[in-house]
């Protein structure tokens, strides 16, 4: 009996405490999400306002008018250029679009911070002697001002929102950088709270300024002297953060955030109420349903067992039958909890969509980065390819020597291969890094001689060209395999010794040294160019941060060093000028256990000999997948669009199919589709040229066994086949 | 006969006094600020996508001479000047003139230029105008300063000096002035720099003499 009580009451303790602690963790993250939603939301836009006003103050008019203290071209000119910033109507603000921020007043102050009233000039809504009278006050820290702060003032006694106005104030200077005076632009603040949000006990957010603080919504007297203390209490120890608060309509969390920590106003502090009454309420209730029903399968089993007591097994079955049901009451308080969050999540979701088009635009910014970083690296990579295809071109006589014209050819095929998977960057940049992400064991010596006899037409010929005679040293002592992305190290390396190349103008050596260190593998590369100053040194892996003038992207090094670390290994700079520079990589040894997954891969198996139909639109790609196949001893069969092929299929049987996905008259997909039909056990390999961005955008065709992107390769192509043939 | 020499004589001396054909001569040297190289560097920085400005004119100083001068009425020919825009910069960089002279502004460059002032001594705004278009001409009817500038160029700057006396002359680039044909008497002269900078010296001409006046930095 004893133990019956302690199991269910063990059982009941920990689920009720299981729930909570998940309960716990989702309302954290939730917080912590929206909070973050609203500082980058807050961020976005007041660096919009900012923008627009250091536009504003570098206004060839607004700086003369000032200098003059012509205040009725001042603000006729200001009222100009504000047109699109300010309000045009004052009722129509709580209708405006809070993306746009609106102005609702703008002033000038001269350079003694007194303020230039408009006198019958327009400029803005609000009552100008309040008005005036405040920032005559505010403009005391105008001097403290380095170029431009935000802040907020108060212009009357009211304790919500609409007393307060955020303010930027931007310093006008002359030409001469001579002070004028100074803009101070004001925006009404807005609750960030959505407006279907109004339900008692919602998200609502306010300003501290002054010891006091504004919020709107039926927060009551005393709840905001209380926040009031609260936040001046948190504010002295940290700039942003959040603490818990009992108001009166339940609990909350507060977060508080310093506008701006070094605001030479007023401080002031953003602040959010975050409700937990709802979220408590739900919890508590579900926390008696739990011990309610415990209680009761106790009660149940106590009588049981009175009843019972010589059988002491039946008790125990109803009782593991209750655990039973109360796992499923938990599931259901979780499945409710569930619901809750998604409730949350829609009050949300309107925050999220304005978020979205900021993300959307800092993507594409970056992609406009990276599409510059890959026509970079992919002319690297064209370098060799169309140095050695002239060299082969123009000395005909060195296709005789065929161990010299093979070793060229392999060259050219290494260069095609990497300038493949510079492409697939482009597809790598919607992926983040897996942290896991594990590479295989490369040769780090093998990988420094590839990359020297890669960039030979860099080094030699381009640098014979301009009259500098170049000469590669490598000192190269065996190094315990690395764990690397073999092409973007050879992208590394590539780049390393084009940054040498382009350091000596005049000639040089670039030495290569490969050497094990503290249980690293340790890779310099130097040469003995102009060098670089401490503070070129110091920026030099910086995106976009070039001294080669136009010919520079500013990209290459920065990629070094993204390599390098995602490779979890260091990159070093020694440098100074006139005693060229030092570059040197130290990476991780790679396990043991790598190393043979990679040499699995290249066995070689009997291969039987299979009835293949080609079925491709592009008649080069068509010809190079049948050459392959045709090389391990494969019949082929081509057509060049699904229909075609499909008639092939119809007219005798194949032991696989090759298809492109994108053809006129019948695409791959349909085509698949049809075969699988007639015989669903022939195997169909489908060739795109997206690779896997289709398996992110799409579902993939159920009719289709393997997708290989382009371009394939001759190993690939094997390896898919012989996996075919494997799992059949 | 007598009388009729004394008569010369006297003639005479009143012709001189009056600065007539051994007219009296101020020369010497304003010593011209520094250009701050801060102020060329920013300069440059702010004028980033005007690449094709030209380097500003070289300083100038004004010098000028002030007093109960007697009023020589209006010979008849009308006073005329010129401010022109050339490299992105106003040509002079300062054009000292006489109070009733008509200014034009001619615009060298090949872009549109839009010169305006807010300043209290003259209003103006001349608009866009281009190359070879006729250009603006406003007459400074009002002895004060006029700073110039043009709504498309932030950089450009320049400075018109209407002055109550036909005595004055802008300095070389180096400071040096040599006002000519000056009447005799106690004047002032002064040196306009900046309208923070004006050095003020007086000066005693006496008949035919030449004398030398520098004025140093402050």
């Amino acid at each position: 009996m004893l133990v019956v009580l302690v199991v269910t009451g063990a059982t009941l303790y920990l689920a009720e405490r299981n729930a909570q602690a998940r309960y716990q963790e989702g309302l954290d993250a939730q917080f912590q999400d929206q909070m973050r939603l609203f500082t980058a939301l807050q961020e976005a836009r007041r660096q919009a306002i900012t923008e627009k006003c250091r536009a504003l103050s570098h206004s060839v008019r607004l700086r003369a008018a000032l200098e003059e203290e012509d205040v009725e071209d001042l603000y006729r000119n200001a009222l100009t250029e504000l047109q699109g910033i300010l309000n045009a109507k004052a009722s129509s603000s709580d209708k405006a679009d809070p993306e746009i921020p609106r102005a609702s007043f703008f002033r000038f102050l001269d350079a003694h911070g007194s303020v230039l009233s408009p006198r019958e000039f327009p400029a803005g809504p609000i009552d100008p002697e309040t008005l005036d009278q405040t920032l005559e006050l505010m403009s005391r820290a105008l001097k403290n001002v380095k170029e431009q702060t935000v802040g907020y003032i108060a212009l009357n006694q009211g304790s919500d929102l609409t007393a307060l106005r955020e303010v930027v104030l931007t310093k006008v200077l002359d030409w001469d950088g001579k002070e004028l005076g100074a803009l101070v632009l004001g925006f009404p603040v807005r609750n960030i709270a959505p407006a279907d949000a109004t339900q008692s006990g919602d998200f609502n957010s306010g300003i501290w300024l002054s010891k006091q603080l504004y919020i709107d919504r039926k927060v009551r007297a005393p709840d905001q002297h209380l926040l009031a203390q609260g936040v001046g209490e948190a504010m002295t120890l940290h700039n942003t953060g959040y603490f818990p608060a009992d108001l009166e309509n339940g609990p909350y969390l507060v977060f508080y955030k310093a506008l701006d920590p070094h605001t030479q106003l007023e401080p002031a502090y953003e602040v959010c109420l975050y409700p937990l009454a709802a979220s408590l309420r739900e919890q508590r209730a579900r926390r008696w349903k739990i011990i309610g029903f415990g209680a009761l399968v106790l009660g149940v089993g106590f009588v049981a067992s009175l009843f019972l007591a010589k059988g002491l097994s039946k008790p125990v079955d109803k009782i593991v039958a209750g655990s039973v049901e109360n796992f499923t009451l938990r599931r259901q308080a979780e499945q409710e909890l569930r619901e809750t969050n998604q409730e949350l999540e829609k009050a949300l979701r309107e925050l999220k969509t304005t978020q979205q088009q900021v993300i959307q635009q800092e993507r594409l910014h970056a992609l406009g980065q990276m599409a510059s970083g890959i026509a970079h690296d992919f002319n690297n990579t064209l370098t060799p390819i169309l140095g050695f295809s002239d060299l082969l071109i123009e000395k005909a006589g060195l296709l005789d020597d065929k161990p010299q014209a093979i070793k060229f050819l392999k060259l050219l095929r290494t260069s095609a291969q990497d300038a493949a998977s510079v492409v697939n960057r482009l597809r790598e940049f919607y992926r983040p890094l897996d942290k896991n992400e594990e590479f295989p064991a490369v040769d780090l010596p093998a990988l420094v001689t590839q990359a020297v006899s890669l960039t030979e037409p860099k080094w030699r010929q381009q640098a014979q060209a301009i009259g500098a005679t170049i000469r590669v040293d490598t000192n190269l002592q065996p190094v315990p395999p690395v764990a690397a992305d073999e092409s973007a190290l050879r992208e590394a390396l590539t780049n390393l010794i084009f940054n040498a190349v382009d350091a000596m103008p005049t000639g040089g050596v670039i030495t290569l040294e490969t050497t094990t260190e503290n249980g690293e593998a340790v890779l310099r590369v130097s040469d003995t160019g102009t060098g670089m100053t401490e503070a070129v040194r110091q920026r030099c892996l910086e995106p976009f941060f070039s001294t080669k003038g136009e010919q520079g992207t500013g990209l290459g090094l920065s990629m070094v060093y993204g390599i390098i670390e995602r490779h979890r290994g260091r990159l070093d700079v020694q440098s100074a000028p006139g005693q060229g520079t030092t570059f040197i990589i130290r990476l991780p040894i790679a396990k043991p256990a790598e190393k043979k997954v990679v040499a699995a891969t290249f066995e070689q198996t009997s291969r039987p000999a299979l009835n293949v139909l080609v079925v491709d639109d592009e008649p080069r790609v068509c010809e190079v997948i049948s050459a392959f196949l045709r090389s391990d001893g494969h019949g082929v069969t081509t057509a060049s669009n699904g229909r075609e092929g499909l008639e092939q299929f119809k007219a005798k049987p194949f032991d696989l199919i090759v298809t492109d996905r994108a053809m006129p008259e019948m695409n791959g997909d349909q085509m698949a589709g049809f075969i699988k039909k007639v015989s669903p056990n022939t195997p169909v390999i489908l060739l795109t040229g997206f690779g896997a961005l289709i398996e992110v955008t799409s579902a993939q065709s159920k009719d289709v066994d393997v997708v290989l992107s382009k371009p394939v390769t001759l190993g690939a192509l094997r390896k898919t086949i012989e996996g075919l043939l494997h799992a059949a | 006969m007598q009388a009729q020499s004394l008569i010369l004589v006297i003639a005479a001396g009143l012709f001189f006094q009056n600065g007539g054909v051994w007219a009296q001569v101020i020369e010497g040297k304003v010593e011209l600020p520094q250009e701050s190289v801060e102020r060329i560097a920013n300069q440059r920085y702010q004028g980033g996508a005007d690449a094709h400005t030209g380097a500003p004119d070289l300083p100038a100083a004004v010098v000028y001479l002030e007093g109960a001068l007697s009023r020589i009425e209006s010979p008849g020919a009308p006073l005329i000047s010129e401010m022109a825009q050339k490299n992105i910069n106003f040509s002079p960089g300062i054009l000292p003139i006489q109070v009733g002279t008509t200014v034009e502004f001619p615009n060298l460059d090949d872009t549109y230029h839009n010169v305006f002032s807010y300043s209290k001594t003259k209003r103006f705004d001349l608009g866009r105008y281009r190359k070879g278009e006729k250009p603006g001409v406003i007459l400074f009817d009002k002895p004060g300063v006029v700073t110039l500038h043009c709504e498309i160029h932030g950089t450009m700057r320049g400075t018109i000096l209407v002055l109550d006396t036909p005595y004055f002359q802008r300095t070389d680039e180096h400071g040096g002035f040599r006002l000519e044909s000056l009447p005799t008497g106690r004047y002032l002269l002064k040196a306009w720099i900046s309208e923070d900078d004006v050095r003020v010296q007086s000066v005693e001409l006496k008949a035919g003499e030449t004398i030398r006046v520098n004025f140093p930095a402050k």
